[in-house]
């Protein structure tokens, strides 16, 4: 992200009444919100900021008193100010939920070291207990290993369903069954643009849900910063001062991802609420009711796009059970399985005269057995 | 020079247009653009029954069919860009067709509505009768040419003034007298962006086409949008917020009541790319009835040479762009590396439906006259804060009164004075989410529209047709 906040200047002896808030009337107005572009003061701004993701909490119901929650901690900014404004909101307003900062180390070696040195910084700082959980530990390769293995053009669909289910797996691990991410409302946005432009029908309702949950998986997932704008939440970081570690992914978004940034980058040049009214339209987004299809033989195997096997001619099923390694997939085999069943033959075809493959695969299916449910 | 590449569907001609990796001459080209449109000018019964030339059977009578090929008459809005020139086009080739295999018998009448701005008026006036004259000459007894002024969009006996409370997103409105009727280049130049300005020239346009097209008891409204056009639109919809609009925008197989009498619409270049309708325009000599539209030459084996002291096209800076310029451009660029994204796109729009309605009763849009499915104003305020911190000082404190004492406070400028004067006269006003947008990027937030919908486009409807004396004119020339 190249977008730098401007910096807190020195507060002028005389202001001018058009200089003031244009929402309190009493002080210097320091921010134009990216939202609205309303020219703000600063404790304006918090207060906005804050409020707006107590809203969605509130109106979302997304906590229950007494809820052990896990904050996926990455030292990004967009986690450390979830960390940070959840602790906050949750003594303000009395959720009496237990935070858990919950980190992967996904084993990027130099990446990795600075930001896991930054969410234990958090640890103290917010006084939030902290929990990391290994790539090694979950899948037995690191992710320097993957792309090695299967490049670096491909890394981001690894990245993407190994780092998901990572989350799941260790909350699981910890006995904790709600993880809150810090995706925002340009994530969000972007996703609703990429499943259209990729016609992801199966993904396109659910695209701006703000919780996921498959009926049957004990761990539920949400969104606070559905509706927070990426550049607020830095700004929010900037004024608060507080410490993170810059973390875009070091593998850089695969290429047609990028070309759907782009676009949002110039969309949002020409009409800043974009973001905000993606999201809009994302949640009136509704398929026609699908038209029976013809049953496939029987002993029929669909394979996805995606290379994973369904079940049931391609049907969603929730609540069912991966055959490797007994997490929870709407498919015989879950991805991060199929994921792995490539790299390991990829893997063999490297190293033909160390055979750690084998090795390899026993000992994943055998610490994932210990992770199931 | 290389040999040529022969035409891959014929195999003697010489290859003019090369589309989805397929080399074709001008003839077979010409035959795969106008089957892909007659495909979906067939693609149900209703449209076969407008189409199809009717004889008499066990049902009908002679009279009977003969009032069906008469009955059937389509109304085809003509922006003289390339995709609805080239839609009338393949139409006028099927009459011709008809009429040499029914021994003078048609299926259908076309009707062609031409929205003008009075500085288009002349130069279209000049096109169309070019291509009544020249083009449809063969066909002129089955088409008819109508041009109605943009401007009589606003012809009223009432109007309403539509403001939007920027702090709390409400809209209202309140009636205003007649005297205070704004033009449409009033209201277009009212529009803080090019975004806005095109909105609301697209929605007026729009809602003449179709009440004319109610008000004629037309059988369809053919749109000439070609699939890029589609996939723009399908995109710049869910970008405005108006992701509702696109089940109602793209469906061709049920009726739409967006203006009372059912109607339908039928979008039969849907699946034809633009620049496979530029190429048509330049095989087939049409490029002359192009009005303020550049077609592209990509498609073609030999490019149009540039004249020598041709500007070269500026490129527009991005923050002047629209947003369904944007998408275009977003289109454009990635049509080499991901050659399927724009039917993929168009083919998910037409997979969805009506959102579910979450307010009490059914309501439209009072700006564009959409569904309105969901309280946009209410949406906004939820996730957007607009109260503030407290004071928190005496020298807070000073300035807060140092403001309300201003005249910023009292009534900052213009806009919050229409607001207040709203607030205690005007009534809240169903407004939808992409309307409430568009909205807030007019001056003062606010305008003048007609309020009732009672003036029919009929009444202020300046007929065009080429009379026998205009026809000797131009063959006397
Ligand atoms: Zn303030
Ligand atoms: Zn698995
Ligand atoms: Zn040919
Ligand atoms: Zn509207």
């Amino acid at each position: 992200m190249s977008f730098t906040p401007p910096s807190d200047p020195k507060k002028p002896k005389s202001i001018k009444v058009s200089q003031l808030c244009e929402l309190c009337h009493s002080r210097k107005a320091l921010i134009k919100r990216p939202k609205n572009l309303q020219k703000i003061c600063k404790l304006c701004f918090f207060h906005v900021f804050e409020t707006e993701i107590h809203n969605t909490i509130i109106s979302n119901n997304l906590f229950e008193y007494g809820e052990k929650v896990a904050v996926g901690a990455s030292g990004g900014k967009d986690s450390t100010v979830l960390a940070y404004v959840l602790k906050l909101l949750n003594e303000r307003y009395n959720y009496g939920i237990q935070i858990v900062l919950l980190s992967i180390d996904e084993g990027i070696v130099g990446y990795r070291d600075d930001s896991l040195a930054t969410v234990k910084r958090n640890k103290e700082q917010y006084g939030l207990p902290l929990e990391i959980v290994s790539y090694r530990e979950l899948y037995d390769w690191t992710m320097d290993e993957i792309v090695a293995c299967a490049g670096v053009r491909n890394s981001c669909t690894y990245c993407g369903v190994f780092r998901r289910q990572a989350l799941d797996r260790g909350a699981a691990k910890l006995g904790i069954r709600h993880v809150v991410t810090g995706h925002n409302a340009d994530d969000m946005a972007e996703t609703v643009l990429m499943n259209i432009l990729r016609g992801d029908v199966a993904r396109l309702e659910k695209s701006t849900a703000i919780m996921t949950q498959s009926s049957g998986s004990p761990i539920k997932r949400s969104k606070p910063f559905k509706y927070s704008y990426q550049k607020e939440i830095v700004l929010y970081a900037h004024y608060k001062k507080l410490d993170y570690f810059s973390t875009e992914c070091t593998y850089a978004p695969e290429a047609f991802r990028g070309t759907a940034r782009e676009l949002m980058k110039n969309l949002e040049a020409v009409r800043p609420s974009c973001i905000i009214d993606i999201i809009y339209s994302g949640e009136s987004l509704r398929l026609k009711p699908k038209r029976t299809k013809r049953a496939p033989p029987a002993g029929h195997v669909e394979v996805c796009s995606d290379g994973s096997v369904s079940l049931n001619g391609g049907d969603f099923v929730d609540g069912n059970r991966c055959e490797r390694c007994g997490y929870l997939s709407s498919n015989r085999i879950c991805k991060a399985c199929m994921l792995l069943e490539g790299l390991q033959q990829n893997r063999a075809k490297l190293s033909i005269d160390r055979d750690v493959s084998t090795h390899g695969a026993a000992r994943l299916t055998r610490t994932l057995e210990q992770l199931t449910f | 020079m290389g040999i040529n590449q022969l035409c891959k569907r014929c195999k003697t001609a010489e290859a003019a247009v090369v589309s989805r990796k397929e080399p074709f001459c001008i003839a077979c080209f010409r035959k795969f653009v106008s089957l892909k449109q007659r495909k979906q000018m067939m693609s149900d019964q209703y449209f076969q029954d407008i189409f199809k030339v009717m004889y008499p059977d066990k049902k009908k009578t002679a009279e009977e069919a003969e009032r069906l090929n008469q009955g059937s008459r389509i109304l085809v809005p003509l922006s003289f860009g390339s995709s609805s020139i080239v839609m009338l086009d393949v139409l006028n080739d099927t009459l011709t067709e008809q009429r040499e295999m029914h021994r003078g018998k048609t299926g259908f009448r076309i009707d062609v509505l031409v929205c003008y701005l009075k500085d288009d008026l002349e130069e279209l006036k000049r096109k169309a009768e070019a291509l009544m004259t020249v083009k449809l000459r063969d066909n002129k007894n089955s088409v008819k040419v109508h041009l109605v002024d943009i401007e009589s969009s606003m012809n009223s006996p009432d109007f309403t003034r539509i403001h939007l409370q920027d702090s709390t997103y409400m809209v209202r409105n309140a009636s205003v007298s007649a005297n205070e009727a704004q033009s449409v280049k009033e209201l277009l130049s009212s529009c803080s962006n090019r975004s806005a300005r095109e909105d609301l020239l697209n929605i007026i346009k729009t809602a003449i086409i179709k009440r004319f097209g109610v008000q004629g008891g037309y059988k369809a409204i053919l749109w000439g949008h070609s699939t890029t056009r589609l996939a723009d639109e399908i995109m710049s919809l869910v970008v405005k917020g108006r992701a509702s609009q696109i089940a109602n925008a793209l469906n061709d197989s049920e009726e739409d009541f967006e203006y009372g009498e059912p109607l339908r619409n039928l979008h039969p270049m849907r699946d034809i790319l633009l620049s496979e309708i530029d190429a048509y325009c330049f095989v087939s000599d049409l490029t002359q009835y192009l009005h303020k539209y550049k077609p592209q030459d990509t498609l073609l084996v030999n490019k149009i040479p540039v004249a020598p002291d041709a500007q070269p096209p500026r490129a527009k800076l991005t923050k002047n762009m629209t947003i369904n310029e944007l998408a275009r451009q977003y289109f454009d660029g990635i049509e080499g590396s991901y050659s399927n994204v724009i039917s993929t796109v168009v083919r998910t729009g037409a997979k969805l439906d009506d959102p579910e309605n979450s307010l009490k009763s059914k309501v439209r849009c009072g700006i564009c006259n959409n569904t309105v499915f969901c309280d946009g104003s209410h949406w906004l305020r939820n996730i957007t804060v607009t109260s503030s911190h407290p004071i928190e000082d005496a020298e807070e404190e000073a300035m807060f009164r140092a403001w309300s004492a201003s005249e910023q406070g009292k009534v900052r400028g213009e806009y919050l004075k229409l607001t207040s004067e709203m607030e205690i006269s005007g009534h809240e006003f169903p407004v939808c989410y992409g309307c409430i947008l568009t909205l807030g990027e007019v001056k003062h937030k606010s305008l003048i529209w007609p309020s009732s919908q009672s003036n029919s486009v009929e009444s202020v409807i300046e007929d065009f047709i080429i009379s026998d004396e205009s026809d000797s004119e131009h063959e006397g020339h």
